[in-house]
């Protein structure tokens, strides 16, 4: 994804909930960011790819019942669908937990609820390729019992380089 | 490190980083993080504050064919840093101290 059309998507999500007043500054925040990151090397797609896979700070996303808390602007806002590289707008509520490294050959993972079908699926990206597949295990689907339809799980390595991405 | 005590340290170190000269969001993050690792996101609504509580003001500046945002220190932001070195830095050896195991006696 381009950033103009991450620019986009990311204000239509904005425009949904935060106060119009914030948007403006919120994505010039943002694209300046991009822009930066794309100063130091990165290309326009990595650049905004970086920018998505570091937008969470899991240290700010942990409390007693490992749900979100929200202290930065977007954790709650916007989501990013690692199979076909778009983000996910939309009615989709986002929750952040962070993975146990352990089970995840330090892959980043995403765990999508997909509120049409009612299934859930996991995204390993290894920097080369996605792989998407069903989650069947017991751990993955206990995640889901408090989670309304329409909710949205997804689960960062908490210590991947930057540079990973 | 604890996330509240780590929040209230980015802001200071936001500010004396700033006290080196004026500086924009990234350049805040790539300096910061090897001290304590920040990401984008979190130093957003860090800004925000400081801004609003005028211990830092901005201004836009031509970079490259773009506008980029730029902080500087006020005078607030410097009386903030002042007071965390003489009042809050001391006592905070002293707690450190104290959980250590000594008494309060032993502090003073």
């Amino acid at each position: 994804m381009n950033r103009v059309d991450f620019i986009k998507a990311l204000a239509a999500e904005l425009s949904e909930k935060v106060r119009p007043s914030e948007i403006h500054q919120l994505i010039n925040y943002y694209d300046e960011m991009i822009e930066d990151l794309m100063e130091e090397g990165y290309t326009e797609e990595e650049a905004v790819t970086a920018w998505l896979s570091k937008r969470t700070d899991p240290s700010s996303h942990r409390n007693g019942r490992g749900r979100s808390r929200d202290s930065s602007p977007l954790s709650s806002l916007f989501a990013f669908d690692f199979s076909t590289r778009l983000p996910i707008v939309g009615q989709l509520i986002v929750k952040c937990r962070i993975a146990d490294p352990k089970l995840f050959n330090n892959h980043l993972v995403c765990a999508f609820h997909h509120w049409h079908d009612w299934c859930h699926y996991v995204y390993r990206w290894d920097r080369q390729r996605c792989l998407k597949s069903h989650a069947d295990g017991g751990w993955f689907l206990s995640l889901f019992k408090s989670v309304r339809c329409g909710d949205f799980l997804i689960w960062f390595r908490a210590a991947l380089p930057d540079r990973h991405f | 490190m604890d996330a509240q005590l780590k929040k209230g340290l980015l802001e200071i170190c936001v500010l004396a980083y700033l006290q080196r000269g004026d500086s924009y969001g990234y350049e805040l993050v790539k300096n910061i993080s090897p001290l304590l690792p920040i990401s984008e996101s979190t130093l957003y609504p860090i800004l925000k504050r400081l801004e609003a509580s005028r211990a830092v003001e901005t201004y836009n500046k031509s970079h490259q064919g773009r506008t980029r945002k730029y902080y500087r220190l006020t005078k607030i932001g410097k009386q903030r840093i002042d007071d965390f070195l003489t009042n809050d830095w001391p006592q905070l050896t002293l707690i450190q101290r104290f959980i250590k195991g000594g008494t309060l006696d032993e502090q003073s």
